[in-house]
């Protein structure tokens, strides 16, 4: 995955992310904190929303497949499983995932990085999104959801 | 036209390849499940769906279609339900 711009910002002077405005009008503005986070959840949940933001490589499936069989029921996967996990996908899957989703959807992942403020970590979102929807793919089908089937007058 | 058919027009037309492609691989999985156990009905309804979302690519689109226009029926009487606790 590609360095992140490194975004400086001091105060008083004009921010580096090219936006022209002073650091503290920009990407110094502490109340920007909220955006930033909601961003970098956005790019957590495209996923969610697109399907095409999936998993292909057999190895990366594989990770998926051993983390859904070692969650208990419908259990949340802990964050810090996740990023480990993320962290340990191929670099080819994951510019694979970023760069289809964001050819596709160009000027919003430009906004979504910049209001994120760090392209790294808006593409670490992405990546924990789409294994976290291999994960949950893979977990068993609630038993619930069968026997209303079972039920059904077809 | 009725709001339920534009839901469904609509649906049609949202519809890519990657959702059908989506509902092949979430069949795939669901297949490996299979038979559940004690539920004989459910599980000849699925093995049978799934099949034949995999053999057949406009049954894998229709399932498609068909879930989001679920998906947007549950949210819209989400909503109801919402608006109906809000109102009491």
């Amino acid at each position: 995955m590609r360095e992140a711009p490194s975004l400086v910002c001091v105060k008083g002077t004009l921010c580096s992310c090219g936006s022209g405005r002073s650091s503290n009008r920009c990407h110094g503005d502490s109340r920007n904190e909220f955006a930033r986070t909601q961003a970098l959840a956005e790019a957590r949940q495209a996923a969610l929303l697109f399907p095409s933001v999936r998993l292909r490589a057999a190895d990366a499936l594989a990770l998926a497949e051993r983390i859904a069989e070692a969650l208990s029921d419908r259990e949340q996967i802990a964050e810090d499983v996740l990023a480990d996990a993320a962290a340990a996908i191929d670099e080819r899957e994951a510019h694979r995932l970023v760069s289809e989703w964001s050819a596709a959807y160009p000027d919003r992942w430009s906004s979504l990085c910049h209001t994120a403020a760090d392209v790294d970590a808006a593409e670490r979102e992405l990546v924990k999104g789409a294994l976290a929807a291999a994960i949950y793919e893979r977990l068993p089908t609630p038993p619930e959801l069968v026997v209303e089937l079972e039920l059904i007058e077809l | 036209m009725a709001l339920p058919d534009r839901i469904d027009e609509v649906a049609a037309a949202l519809g890519r390849i990657e959702h059908v492609e989506r509902v092949r691989a979430l069949g795939g999985l669901l297949s490996r499940e299979l038979p559940f156990r004690g539920l004989p009905r459910a599980s000849a309804v699925l093995t049978e769906s799934c099949t034949a979302a995999e053999s057949d690519i406009e049954f894998a689109r229709a399932v498609s279609t068909l879930s989001l226009v679920a998906y947007v029926r549950d949210v819209g009487s989400g909503h109801e339900s919402l608006a109906s606790v809000r109102l009491n």
